[in-house]
């Protein structure tokens, strides 16, 4: 029901998402669009066509087959295709060790660390994600929300897997993510970007699925969704 | 949830470019099977009993249409109309118990062959009786073998504007001696399919298969309903599959932004794909809008008569999404880039038919050289079963072919039937 709402344009819609008479985007903080927040599309750096092609099809490293024609990490050993040499080392370590994929200072990191902590992310199940509800992994019901800070240069997201020694540093419940899903990188001049490691399901943000392997700089108020029922909200930190 | 529907497209758009192409796949939950239970089904038997079928199938058809009839559970009403010049109610509606189905048996048996064929005048007697059941959902099955002869074209085109949303119907065809295009006007605007029997002992489990399939009817009138935004315009709604119907003229205005497409009666898991294109208003780079928001709309029985429902819950969003980056914006999403191939496909087989019949070698080999290519490259093996029987096939990936001098009719007009029918994206 309509319940008065009003548009960027100034249209009366009967829809809370997108306006009803243009199109146009309803929930959009207005503060981000005043300070000239680029839109989604414009944030988001792909992949280069360039690297996606002409890079082998095996881990040169441990002989795993990669996951997908353009997924930029070994699914096992996490080598990475693009740079062509070994990820850092799994699980635990991954806070000391330089992120191969986006240039994050490593003193940089380790000074957020020190000092402000800027964000921190809200991470929830919502049931409502779920559209294709599955008896044999029914979405958890009434699991409360969990707060992550975002302490580190880089925070793992993704399932838990201790055969293949996979610790990530936001582990997720959901059979929906991959096991080395996306990465929450802090870049050097402090913004958190957003890291899609060529995920099987994709990577949405603010409902919108961002290209596999690509990177998105994220601001406080935008979500992150990946799997079946896993919502991360981007909070600026109190 | 009764329905699900999903949409697949790439809402990158080059600065300049306001062509948004999606495909809207809808499936019908198995949640929605239970409904029929209390909401009525009507079949109705449309019978040419001409000359022409005289001997092995009038004999295919009476056990066709006898053992369809035996299957049907004791709550569906069934009707049996036969025509030739004129039509005659052989069979009047009637709730299928065993005292009724035997009663039909026995004037089934009766039935001789003899006299013209008038299409127009069996349609128009299952219309008089699916016009008295308003609440059912009602299913016919037409069955000829030849051409219609014995009236004037239009009146078939008359007749089938009145039946238009009173009911639905799949036509057959038996043997090869009547014509594609005519039986072809009836199903499709009957919201079904024709097909070819190439001899009589096929009917029977044609007719089986069809019962089947109109016993799983549970919702009536289920409409793909279309939102746009204001200044937007639908360029085209097709059904894509199972197989490809042009919608677009079928719209129904329901508000100045939202149209409807009827698509008949569904039963419960049934899944469509559609492709939508719709032309929005220019946009800036870095500019997002929603350009579509497909949902259903549908009759449900609700106990004591067809409640009008609208799944909100299972709308999909189509999007728009300008940018200056070409790997964002020149990617062809692979559900459209694979209905646009099977159109093509679709389109070269009519085509190339249509040449062949008419002694232009050269191109219809081209053309059906280049269906082979799509069938073989889409992975569409049926397909390339069809084209196997009216070309030899030299190198399918490359799409050489060479025409087969004694292509079986049957197999011509089969290929011809079916070239509308598509395979399903394959899913990564």
């Amino acid at each position: 029901m309509s319940g008065g709402l009003v548009c960027r344009a100034g249209h009366a819609s009967d829809e809370p998402d997108y306006c009803s008479v243009c199109g146009v985007a309803m929930g959009a903080p207005a503060a981000g669009k005043a300070a000239g927040s680029p839109q989604l599309a414009e944030r988001i750096t792909p992949l280069p066509a360039s690297v996606r092609k002409g890079l082998p099809n095996t881990c040169p490293e441990c002989a795993e087959p990669r996951a997908e024609p353009d997924a930029r990490f070994c699914e096992v050993c996490r080598f990475d295709f693009v740079a062509g040499r070994p990820g850092p080392p799994p699980a635990g370590g991954a806070t000391s060790a330089p992120a191969p994929p986006v240039p994050v200072a490593a003193s940089a990191a380790a000074s957020a660390q020190a000092a402000a902590i800027h964000f921190e992310l809200v991470v929830s199940i919502d049931p409502a994600l779920d559209t294709e509800p599955d008896p044999e992994s029914p979405c958890p019901k009434d699991v409360p929300a969990v707060v992550v800070p975002v302490d580190r240069a880089e925070l793992l997201v993704g399932r838990r897997d201790e055969r293949r020694d996979i610790h990530p540093e936001l582990p997720v419940q959901d059979p929906g993510t991959s096991r080395r899903h996306a990465k929450f990188v802090l870049a050097a001049d402090g913004t958190l970007v957003l890291l899609d490691l060529a995920s099987t399901n994709g990577t949405k943000v603010n409902g919108l699925e961002v290209p596999s392997g690509s990177r998105t700089p994220l601001v406080a108020g935008d979500e992150v969704c990946v799997g079946r029922w896993t919502r991360i909200l981007v909070r600026a930190r109190p | 949830m009764a329905f699900k529907i999903e949409a697949f497209q790439n809402r990158f758009l080059p600065p300049g470019q306001n062509r948004v192409d999606a495909i809207v796949s809808v499936t019908a939950g198995d949640g929605v099977g239970a409904s029929s239970l209390s909401s009525q089904l009507v079949v109705g038997f449309i019978i040419d009993k001409s000359g022409s079928m005289a001997g092995d199938r009038i004999e295919g058809v009476k056990r066709a249409v006898t053992q369809a009839i035996s299957m049907l559970d004791e709550r569906t009403w069934f009707f049996v109309v036969v025509f030739d010049s004129t039509a005659q109610v052989l069979v009047r509606e009637t709730k299928a118990s065993a005292a009724s189905k035997q009663s039909a048996a026995q004037a089934i048996h009766a039935l001789s062959a003899g006299g013209g064929t008038a299409m127009s005048t069996g349609l128009a007697a299952a219309l008089a009786i699916m016009n008295r059941a308003p609440d059912a959902i009602r299913e016919a099955i037409f069955l000829t073998d030849g051409k219609n002869e014995s009236e004037e074209p239009g009146h078939v085109k008359a007749i089938l504007g009145k039946c238009e949303g009173i009911f639905e119907c799949d036509c057959w065809g038996v043997g090869t001696d009547w014509r594609v295009g005519e039986v072809q006007e009836i199903s499709s605007a009957l919201l079904g399919k024709a097909s070819l029997i190439p001899e009589p002992h096929g009917i029977e489990a044609a007719f089986q298969a069809a019962m089947h399939q109109a016993s799983s009817k549970s919702l009536k009138d289920v409409r793909l309903r279309l939102w746009t935004p204001q200044g937007a315009s639908v360029v085209f709604v097709k059904q894509v599959n199972p197989t490809i119907d042009e919608m677009t003229n079928k719209a129904r205005t329901v508000s100045a932004q939202i149209r409807e497409y009827n698509t008949g009666a569904w039963g419960a898991g049934e899944s469509r794909d559609f492709h939508v294109a719709i032309d929005v208003k220019q946009g800036h780079e870095g500019e997002e809008m929603l350009s579509g928001r497909p949902s259903i709309a549908y009759l449900q029985w609700g106990g004591s008569g067809w409640v009008e429902q609208e799944d909100k819950s299972a709308e999909a969003r189509l999007f728009a999404s300008w940018t200056a980056d070409d790997s964002l914006s020149s990617r062809i999403d692979h559900h459209v880039a694979h209905y646009t191939g099977q159109g093509e496909l679709a389109e070269a087989i009519q085509q190339g038919l249509e040449l062949r019949a008419r002694g232009d070698e050269g191109h219809a080999t081209q053309l059906l050289g280049k269906a082979v290519k799509i069938a073989h490259a889409s992975g569409n093996t049926e397909m390339t079963q069809r084209l196997k029987k009216v070309v030899d096939v030299v190198d399918a990936a490359a799409g050489t072919v060479r025409l087969k001098k004694d292509a079986a009719k049957a197999a011509t007009m089969d290929l011809e039937l079916e070239s509308r029918t598509t395979k399903r994206v394959h899913k990564k």
